[in-house]
């Protein structure tokens, strides 16, 4: 166990706290006793003000040992560490030393950034105030004013200690399961919108995708989700995965399989026009709960086999995703399947959690096995098909 | 009764009018269709020339290990022949010989790639597992233009054969129907899964 040493000034900061406590607490009994003279206005300034100055003192005394307390930390890091092997561990242990680092720098930020946004948020509520207002509104007004100021502190830090995490982490993970990487996502958001794959959306996030060779194929997965409107109005129009495979034949021209919009829908789109011309598929169940249009209709029926159909339907059935959407270009199979919940998937542990903390690992190596499961079930697909395809004598 | 006569008149001119509109749709469709069974036919003798293209290098190679299956190699470079004079036939019946011969040429090369199967030399030459992929490949696609085509002809069969169609095919250049392409009869048999397993 390391030895804890006070850094100096610990013994300032904390007759700051206490000091800064008790004079908010005077100040609140002046103000209650104001606003409601006697002992109702005596009693109600002293203990409620009691109460909010011990809260004071808490957060104050824990801000202060966090920031001049050497060897302190909320968690145990080691016993998470045991865990974790070779290149991973040693990753993990450099993010770990990252993180005490910015927890340090959100602090010290925070001590200056914290009573800054606290004086905004007393001048708006004396701004905003009318007689007869409650004066214990005060108190949203500061606390408002205190989280804004760490939101302040922590946003810039936590926001590139989680890219880090991500850089260092995810390619590690992903590399246990075959030749695979992490890489910034870059959807082929012209793609989508040149062949509708999707309604319309403004606005697309993807951060993150995983590339590299799976079962022999070429494969890149990444999240998505588009959204439209912003505020109150944003709504989202797609979450989930984006599969991507070069499949092993020789298709040409595209194809787009989506989820069949009813007859008005379909009509709509049919008079959009463009190069994909509606395809004739011979699976009633298939037609009835897609709609397929291609630039080829022989290609398009060269992947639209019977088996393919089957099992596409099979998948989209299965309810592990909702109704798949295909665009296959060329050879280049590409396959959006949403996912329920709004969770994004390969989120990093928060700084305040240690790097190697086992939920998060677990969390993200079971983000991993979801995605890998998604294109597991696009190869199967296909392969399912070429098998049903090729001739038997 | 003097007023009822325009009104009449009136109403008999605009049945006129939407039935000749109708028929006039109606025509359009068997002729969008019949144009469609066209570029289906020749989307299919795309892929059947693949195919032909295909077969002299498997022969090549096939020869080496097969002296004694001859009169397959024999029929196959036969059938070969007669299917590409052929290509580009619009006639429905040669259409119809068309499909029966690729049917045969068909069934022939599995034939040989089946008899492969059992020549370890052969199977392992590395240019005969590659024409084996491309012939997978081609025959997928065969498969794909078989069933686009087939659907073309199933529309334009079904605008010639529901009233008025009767009436306008012979006029829409469509009084032949073009044949089915159906799969060869040794592929459509029952599958025994104890040969799979």
């Amino acid at each position: 166990v390391s030895p804890r040493t006070a850094r100096p000034g610990a013994g300032l900061a904390i007759a700051c706290v206490f000091g800064g406590a008790l004079i908010f607490w005077a100040a609140l009994i002046w103000a209650s006793i104001r606003n409601k003279p006697g002992w109702e206005g005596i009693l109600t300034g002293v203990f409620a003000g009691g109460f909010l100055a011990l809260l004071i003192i808490l957060g104050g005394l824990s801000l202060v040992v966090s920031v001049f307390v050497r060897g302190y930390s909320s968690r145990p890091a080691q016993p998470e560490l045991a865990a974790v092997q070779g290149d991973l561990a040693q990753t993990l242990a450099e993010l770990e030393a990252i993180r005490k680092r910015t927890i340090a720098q959100i602090n010290l930020s925070a001590v200056w950034r914290v009573p800054i946004c606290l004086a905004l948020g007393y001048v708006a509520w004396t701004v905003t105030r009318k007689p007869g207002d409650d004066p214990t509104e005060i108190f949203g007004f500061l606390f408002l004013g205190a989280c804004a100021g760490y939101a302040w502190a922590a946003h810039r830090l936590e926001k590139a200690y989680r890219r880090l995490y991500k850089q260092r982490v995810l390619p590690k993970l992903a590399a246990q399961f075959g030749a695979l990487e992490w890489r910034l996502a870059r959807p082929p958001l012209d793609d989508f919108r040149r062949h509708r794959l999707f309604p319309e959306w403004d606005d697309c996030q993807s951060e993150d995708e995983i590339a590299g060779e799976y079962r022999g194929l070429p494969l890149s997965v990444m999240e998505l989700r588009l959204t439209k409107g912003s505020g109150d109005d944003e709504k989202t129009i797609f979450h989930g995965i984006a599969a991507a495979l070069t499949l092993p034949r020789g298709l040409r021209g595209v194809t787009v399989v989506a989820p069949d919009r009813g007859v008005f829908g379909n009509f709509a789109e049919r008079l959009r026009g463009g190069p994909c011309q509606p395809v004739r598929l011979e699976d009633p169940a298939f037609e009835k709960a897609f709609e397929v249009y291609a630039t080829d209709q022989v290609a398009a029926r060269a992947l639209l086999t019977p088996a393919f159909m089957e099992r596409f339907l099979a998948f989209a059935k299965s309810g592990r995703f909702g109704a798949p959407v295909a665009l296959v270009q060329d050879n280049r199979l590409l396959m959006a399947l949403s996912v329920g919940g709004g969770r994004n998937l390969f989120e990093p542990p928060s700084y305040l959690k240690p790097a190697a903390a086992r939920d998060a690992l677990a969390q993200l190596t079971g983000d991993l096995e979801a995605v890998l499961r998604a294109a597991d079930a696009v190869i199967e697909l296909d392969f399912a098909a070429t098998r049903a395809a090729a001739p038997t004598p | 009764m003097a007023e009822e006569g325009p009104f009449m008149n009136a109403i008999g001119w605009i049945a006129v009018v939407v039935a000749a509109i109708g028929l006039y749709a109606w025509y359009a469709a068997i002729v969008q269709r019949r144009n469609r069974v066209s570029e289906a036919l020749s989307g299919i003798d795309v892929q059947l020339s693949q195919r032909h293209e295909l077969i002299p290098n498997v022969l090549a190679i096939a020869k080496r290990y097969l002296a004694h299956e001859q009169q397959l190699l024999s029929d196959i470079a036969r059938l070969r022949s007669e299917g590409s004079q052929r290509l580009g036939a619009t006639d429905p019946k040669a259409i119809s010989e068309k499909f029966a011969a690729e049917n045969e040429l068909s069934v022939g090369l599995g034939r040989l790639f089946a008899v492969a199967e059992n020549y370890p030399e052969l199977r392992s030459e590395k240019l005969m597992s590659e024409a084996q992929a491309t012939y997978q490949e081609v025959e997928t696609n065969v498969a794909a233009a078989r069933r686009f085509y087939n659907a073309s002809v199933t529309a334009l069969r079904n605008a010639c054969q529901i009233f008025p169609g009767p009436l306008l095919a012979g006029l829409a250049g469509a009084g032949q129907m073009p044949p089915f392409f159906e799969a060869p009869a040794a592929y459509r048999g029952p599958v025994n899964a104890a040969e799979h397993l």
